[in-house]
């Protein structure tokens, strides 16, 4: 060949941050776009709710209004947004480079693989913790909206579809876990379907886990006890929408006791003999634990930190992966 | 690309490998590979399948690590693995861009030279491209990242015979004109002459044998005669021995800087071609296996 080569190469000390801040946009921008229109709209229909529901129906205790229930059906959506992260974003992220290839291609360009993957994890990560940010603050504005233009709340504070999940930094808390989650899964499975299928299993798993075992105790329950023979008021608690923990039966002694199986087997009994059957087994209480509805900050926070502990584990996990067993 | 400058020595060697050993859990894909590629050669990496090519070009490109031994290339290593990857929903101006993005170093003219050379079109997605097509995408944006060294991995494994002699040629004109060192693997050991001058022969993971392709063919001559098992000359290795119904050829390995032998009627000599060569030796190993 004999063209001459006028056009001398360009040379640079390094790759920056813009260069791979274009592979990503280039690489995901179809990914990003739909995901990031998805998020619009469904925020979009979130602000809409909070104006709509209370001036389209009634908003009264016990009315039955329909934005009101479609409201809890949109609430919803922060409880799956980082699964969707977890499955769709970040499990296939690595596995799909991986079947195709395309790994050894990229990194054999002037980018270690380590700066590769640190580009994915700041960049889209940190999109992704956004838009989970923006979707629970809008979940969380819509409920309030709702909630304090009705007698009693519509969202509580501790309930499946409550306040708590709304948190913004909790969403990027989840978003972020899942992020991590499905990139560890796909670089260790290097298999999108696997890495999918593990990635949903271990998300889910993890998050029902956190709820039902551990959001309980992050701070030691309130005790709420209640004579055996006097009138048992459950309004207290119930009007502070907590989260409840535990109840049963106290002896004299203030320790948890065994229910007396007698004393309900008895159907003729009336409540005082019932009580006096209770009385004559040693139960002198009632007991209700619960964490009342003004730890929820406090309880928010809990979470999130444990939820960026995990993040942190699982972003070692594929960073010394990638690193020690796959190169190629 | 693991990106190491340091200044070309006296020696002008481009890629050092020291007692390199790469296993796969208890197995080894390589052992004890010593050798020295000298700057501004197209070597060969020969062997078997399984015979460790992949895994020694891998290291080399520092897309793994070894487990034993050292291995150095000078300056900057650009490596075409075997499937030629190129992500499928780019086209072939967006990989360029990639190139251009990721690397420190980037020759845009030379790379859509490469392209415009095989007739690509630079706005159809990869995906939507041919087998051949998609591996010349690979290569423009290997040659224009302007690498020290270039590796390739089965470059015309996916190639048309024309096709394989046209990047043949468009890579030995890229040597002369940018003085890169070139390390390609190949079983196809027939489009080998005229493009590599370095041999680099691997088998069961271990080097069998390597250095300059004109001085290891010039140190082996063939010898042809009627059916015998004793070789007409003296003190030569036999490299390989074959007898037919009627006729014996045996190839020798002669002393270093030594003359090809005479030898009289009924013998005749004949050059041996890298082809012959290979095959001789990749056999060797087999029958080594065997006994």
């Amino acid at each position: 060949m004999n063209a001459t080569t006028t056009d001398r190469p360009v040379v640079r000390t390094r790759v920056g941050w813009t260069d791979l801040l274009w592979l990503i946009r280039r690489q995901h921008r179809w990914m990003l776009v739909g995901t990031g229109t998805l998020v619009l709209v469904w925020i979009s229909a979130l602000l809409l709710l909070r104006i709509a529901a209370p001036a389209r129906g009634p908003m009264g205790t016990w009315d039955s209004n329909p934005l009101v229930d479609l409201a809890k059906i949109m609430g919803a959506t922060p409880m799956i947004f980082g699964l969707l992260i977890a499955v769709f974003w970040a499990a296939p992220l690595v596995s799909r480079e991986y079947e195709q290839r395309t790994t050894t291609m990229v990194w054999s360009q002037d980018i270690t693989s380590s700066r590769w993957l640190a580009s994915k994890i700041v960049l889209l990560g940190s999109i992704a913790a956004g838009l989970a940010a923006a979707l629970g603050a809008s979940a969380g504005f819509m409920m309030r909206g709702i909630n304090d233009a009705r007698d009693r709340p519509a969202f509580l504070a501790f309930s499946e579809v409550g306040l708590f999940e709304t948190a913004p930094h909790l969403q990027a808390a989840y978003a972020a876990f899942g992020f991590a989650l499905g990139l560890a899964m796909s670089a260790i499975t290097r298999r999108t379907v696997v890495a999918m299928a593990v990635t949903l299993a271990v998300y889910v798993g993890v998050r029902i886990l956190v709820i039902a075992g551990w959001r309980p105790f992050y701070e030691d329950p309130v005790r709420q006890t209640t004579p055996i023979h006097g009138q048992l008021t459950n309004g207290d608690t119930i009007d502070q929408n907590p989260l409840y923990v535990a109840g049963g039966f106290l002896n004299s002694a203030g320790e948890p006791a065994e229910l007396p199986i007698e004393c309900l087997s008895k159907n003729s009994l009336s409540d005082d003999e019932i009580n006096n059957c209770f009385a004559d087994a040693g139960i002198t209480h009632r007991f209700n634990d619960y964490q009342p509805a003004d730890r929820l900050d406090s309880f928010q926070l809990v979470e999130t930190a444990i939820f960026i502990v995990f993040t942190a584990i699982l972003i070692g996990l594929a960073w010394m992966w990638i690193r020690r067993f796959g190169r190629t | 690309m693991r990106t190491v400058f340091e200044p070309s020595c006296a020696t002008a060697v481009a890629v050092r490998a020291q007692e390199l050993g790469k296993r796969y859990g208890n197995q080894w894909a390589l052992r004890d590979c010593t050798f020295e590629l000298p700057q501004g050669r197209v070597a060969a990496l020969v062997g078997a399948n399984g015979a460790g090519k992949t895994t020694l070009m891998s290291v080399l490109a520092s897309l793994l690590k070894a487990d034993e031994g050292s291995a150095h290339a000078v300056g900057r290593v650009a490596f075409v693995s075997q499937e030629k990857p190129v992500y499928r929903n780019f086209s072939a101006a967006d990989m360029l861009r990639l190139g251009a993005r990721l690397n420190i170093v980037w020759d845009q003219t030379r790379a859509v030279r490469w392209l415009e050379r095989f007739e690509i079109p630079l706005d159809r997605a990869c995906g939507k491209l041919s087998g051949g097509q998609h591996a010349q995408v690979a290569f423009a944006l290997a040659i224009g990242s302007r690498p020290s060294v270039l590796i390739l991995d089965e470059p015309l494994a996916n190639l048309d015979p024309l096709a394989r002699r046209e990047v043949s040629q468009e890579l030995l004109s890229e040597v002369a004109e940018t003085g890169m060192t070139v390390l390609l693997s190949t079983h196809v050991v027939a489009e080998l002459g005229g493009v590599a001058d370095y041999l680099l022969l691997l088998a069961r993971g271990r080097l069998l044998s390597g250095g300059d392709v004109d001085d290891l063919l010039a140190s082996h001559v063939f010898i042809t005669g009627p059916r015998s098992e004793v070789l007409p000359v003296a003190s030569s290795a036999v490299l390989q021995a074959r007898h037919h119904d009627n006729q014996s050829t045996f190839l020798l390995r002669l002393p270093d800087r030594q003359p090809r032998p005479f030898v009289g009627r009924p013998w005749s000599q004949r050059a041996v071609t890298l082809e012959d060569y290979v095959l001789a030796q990749l056999q060797s190993t087999r029958k080594g296996d065997d006994a």
